[in-house]
């Protein structure tokens, strides 16, 4: 509940900062030149992709098996893990 | 639900696997437990897919079941958690006593030192291409926020790698380590 409060606390301070920013034309745009813009993107774009192209592991395909076989069992409990 | 379109589903979902993983791995960093992640957010999608309109983005909806999942979960480890980052970002702003500069850090280290809201909104709009619309309506905060989420994360990884300034730019792709061993 503390959390709750703290979070939405936050939440509203992330607001009205925004507000304040776009009165004052300071929002910090990133003064970030072209190039470090384009650098950030490719790197980042990059790590994405090298995660996207790992192979993927069984336990996906079969967790995916054990849901739709569910259809005919409802009685199966998901969160049983091996 | 027809027994085709359940297979449909399965098949949908297991294309979408892999970007569920860079996402996951993107926020939490380590391997096992985006996985984890990955296949709590399977189960969930799972249970309640009549939830889902066909005519909506999959992808969408997927990765709004694995973020807020991924947060709330923070959320009950909150403290727990924001030590530990506080601790790295303290870490890794301390500016050398020699040179007066930063120690200058790789790609993927500066990226682990940004809020998870920062991470996210960097992944849903830079490498996923989302719009700031539908990442916005994704996180549940204003386009606004969410504009703002990614120029301050741009702006944090530009200062810890240390590509600020135009001077930065010698025609070397890789930031410059100083202060860090190299080999």
């Amino acid at each position: 509940m503390a959390d709750d409060q703290k979070q939405s606390d936050k939440e509203m301070r992330q607001e009205a900062r925004v507000v304040s920013m776009s009165s004052a034309e300071a929002v910090p745009e990133t003064g970030l030149p072209e190039e470090a813009r384009g650098l950030i993107g490719h790197q980042l774009r990059e790590e994405y992709r090298r995660v996207l192209a790992e192979p993927l592991p069984d336990k996906f395909t079969k967790l995916l098996e054990e849901l739709a076989q569910s259809e005919t069992q409802p009685a199966l409990k998901p969160e049983n893990k091996e | 639900m027809t027994a085709g379109s359940t297979g449909d589903l399965q098949s949908q979902l297991a294309a979408l696997v892999p970007n569920l993983r860079a996402f996951a791995r993107s926020l939490c960093g380590a391997a096992d437990q985006a996985d984890d992640l990955v296949q709590e957010t399977l189960v969930k999608a799972w249970k309640s897919r009549a939830s889902f309109d066909p005519g909506s983005n999959l992808k969408a909806w997927l990765f709004t079941i694995l973020r807020n999942t991924y947060l709330s979960e923070l959320r009950k480890r909150k403290y727990e958690v924001q030590d530990h980052d506080g601790e790295l970002a303290q870490q890794l702003s301390v500016k050398d006593s020699q040179t007066g500069h930063m120690d200058l850090v790789d790609f993927t280290k500066a990226f682990a030192v940004l809020s998870p809201e920062q991470r996210e909104a960097l992944i849903l709009i830079g490498a996923e291409g989302f719009s700031y619309d539908e990442a916005a309506l994704m996180c549940g905060c204003a386009v606004g926020t969410m504009k703002s989420r990614v120029n301050r994360a741009r702006g944090k990884l530009a200062e810890l790698m240390g590509v600020e300034g135009a001077e930065d730019f010698g025609g070397n792709q890789a930031p410059r380590a100083r202060g860090i061993a190299v080999g």
